[in-house]
């Protein structure tokens, strides 16, 4: 059904869809343009015109070490929880065997379970058990949560997946290893990329886990910001923030243009 | 080579899918399995092609029983109904897939690919995706990368069902050439009794998981072996009747429509009782209206299918029979009017009611 936006109800939409769209947007875009103002606080709308904090944030050593950090440890969880997102995906959609749907739910548990509570579990596993050392700890802990965003991405796209190629597969001679990443991973590839983009995400902006777990002396992005948060809102913060946000759209910018231009030459 | 499948079953649970079936099919013959959905012959070719495992019984290729072995180390061709292309891989890469997996060296691979697009008609598509084919294009594909492995069998789940009519035809008598081409010994699942018949040399009729019938196709639509076969394999007329004398391999039949005639029975039936008679549309002869020894009918529609004429006719008691004719001869005959129907003796069969 269409809707004439000159209708009375397409009017009421209008404004609606206004509304939420400036609520969701305008607090990026204060935190992008906040930080451009003179002042020595966060004013907004800003208050003279300087770069300075920005500049200010990229200079700082702190915050270089942090992304740095946390790249590091967000890439390594996403690729961990990739491999065994995938692979329990594939044992969940392929094989019946007992207890299948109970083990389901406790794969995809860590979504609804609070991190708080999480942080604290591990916290106490890890000093008890003195398991693991160094960035590890985080990122085992990154692995729990990202885990099942992969899973919640790949199960459907599996379960969609059209048998009858892995069985043309086998037909042509591969061995259900080959059959897998030549057919199967390709084939289901975006699904999983979409699943991997997300708990890369989850884990580089996590913090209750990283305030409990990460190693003293190199903080996260988010626990570095958190801690200058609370020891004064200096613009830089907001700064660090706005880098982020144009970080990602560039990012969002780059990935639309190189598949239209994939596109155009198919 | 040939295929042998011994007392071959397949059970789930409770439900006999396959049901110890037992054929052999000569080297470089082609075996149709023909019947409803459900009646195991896409379970059979599953088993043939190592998707599904055997329940009881063997699968033996030449002299090699392959009831164990995995459906990578089978060496079937198989063409699937969906045609089960790779959607991200070209068609000559989809071509080349089993030639890889054989580390067919690069020169020779090429080479033996080429050949295949061009037997089976596809220069020009080769860089082409699947999604970028039609659907008889796909289909070629399909043919093509089964063969070019030169498997020692070929197996065919469905393959014309994606297909228009115009297009099957022909694309079923190619198929066929080509496995006569590479002299390949063929299973073929299906449930179009006309594609079975014009494409393979045997036909096993299934149905619930049993063998009903094996023979060839006229053997099949002439002498069919039970009242099921007779009814799904080409047009039939059932009168019932009752039995009343036999002589030799002879039984003579008074049908409750009027007449009574000589008929054959491959079922061994008592010579007194119940019995139902099957009579083709081809077995009844029109004549003039009131010929002893025969049916009177009440034309109720005359159906022009080209090389042949069905009319439609209802008898006295309300019984619906049809019969063919020639063009020619349909040309006499109109709407209501009222025909005699003579039954040919040597084409009537009778089965157990």
């Amino acid at each position: 059904m269409t809707i004439a936006w000159r209708s009375p109800l397409g009017l009421v939409l209008l404004v609606l869809c206004t509304i939420a769209f400036v609520y969701v947007l305008l607090p990026i875009l204060v935190i992008v343009i906040a930080p451009l103002g003179a002042t020595g606080y966060l004013a907004f709308p800003p208050q003279g015109l300087t770069l300075k904090w920005y500049q200010a944030a990229l200079n700082d050593q702190r915050y270089l070490t942090a992304v740095m950090v946390s790249l590091r440890i967000a890439v390594a969880s996403a690729l961990i929880a990739c491999v065994i997102g995938i692979a329990s995906a594939y044992a969940l959609t392929r094989y019946e065997f007992p207890g299948r749907r109970l083990l389901e739910a406790l794969f995809l548990s860590p979504l609804i379970l609070p991190s708080l509570v999480l942080a604290v579990g591990l916290t106490l596993f890890f000093t008890r058990t003195g398991l693991l050392t160094g960035p590890w700890r985080l990122i085992a802990a990154h692995v729990v949560v990202c885990t099942p965003y992969v899973l919640r991405v790949s199960l459907p796209v599996l379960r969609r997946f059209d048998r009858s190629l892995e069985e043309a597969a086998r037909n042509l001679g591969a061995t259900p290893f080959q059959t897998f990443f030549l057919v199967v991973l390709p084939v289901v590839r975006p699904g999983i990329v979409a699943g991997t983009v997300l708990a890369f995400i989850t884990s580089f902006d996590e913090l209750v886990l990283a305030l409990f777990l990460a190693e003293p002396g190199t903080p996260t992005l988010p626990v570095t910001i958190y801690s200058a948060v609370q020891l004064g809102f200096d613009p830089s913060v907001a700064a660090v923030s706005g880098l982020l946000i144009i970080a990602t759209f560039a990012v969002m910018l780059l990935y639309h243009l190189l598949n239209a231009l994939r596109q155009q030459r198919n | 080579m040939d295929i042998v499948l011994r007392q071959l079953r397949k059970t789930y649970g409770s439900a006999v899918a396959v049901a110890d079936l037992s054929v052999t099919i000569p080297q470089g013959k082609m075996l149709a399995l023909l019947g409803p959905s459900g009646c195991g012959k896409t379970t059979t070719l599953r088993m043939v092609a190592g998707f599904i495992e055997p329940s009881a019984g063997s699968i033996h290729v030449g002299d090699r029983d392959i009831t164990a072995l995995p459906a990578h180390k089978r060496d079937t061709g198989l063409v699937f109904q969906s045609y089960a292309l790779f959607p991200h891989l070209s068609a000559a890469e989809n071509i080349a897939f089993g030639l890889r997996r054989r580390g067919v060296a690069k020169a020779e691979r090429e080479q033996r690919v080429a050949a295949m697009i061009g037997k089976l008609k596809l220069s020009g598509l080769a860089d082409r995706l699947p999604r970028q084919l039609s659907g008889g294009q796909q289909q070629r594909v399909a043919v093509a990368r089964a063969l070019v492995i030169n498997p020692s069998i070929l197996l065919l789940d469905e393959p014309f069902s994606n297909l228009d009519a115009k297009l099957r035809e022909g694309t079923g008598l190619e198929l066929s050439r080509l496995q006569q081409e590479y002299g390949l010994t063929s299973i073929f699942v299906t449930h179009d009794q006309s594609e079975a018949m014009s494409i393979a040399d045997v036909i096993a009729v299934m149905k619930d998981g049993e063998l009903q019938q094996i023979g060839s196709a006229s053997e099949i639509y002439e002498n069919p072996a039970n009242r099921f076969v007779a009814e799904f394999i080409g047009r039939a007329n059932f009168l019932p009747g009752r039995i009343v004398a036999k002589d030799g391999q002879s039984l003579e039949v008074a049908l409750d429509a009027g007449v009574t005639v000589l008929a054959q029975s491959a079922e061994t039936l008592q010579p007194v009782g119940r019995a139902i008679a099957l009579l083709r549309p081809e077995a009844i002869v029109l004549v003039e209206p009131g010929t002893p020894q025969t049916l009177t009918g009440r034309v109720e529609a005359v159906s022009y299918q080209g090389a042949t004429v069905y009319i439609h006719m209802c008898l006295a008691d309300g019984t619906l029979i049809t019969c063919s004719a020639t063009p020619e001869a349909s040309r006499r005959v109109t709407v209501g009017e009222r025909i005699g129907l003579l039954p040919v003796a040597q084409r009537i069969r009778l089965f157990a009611e």
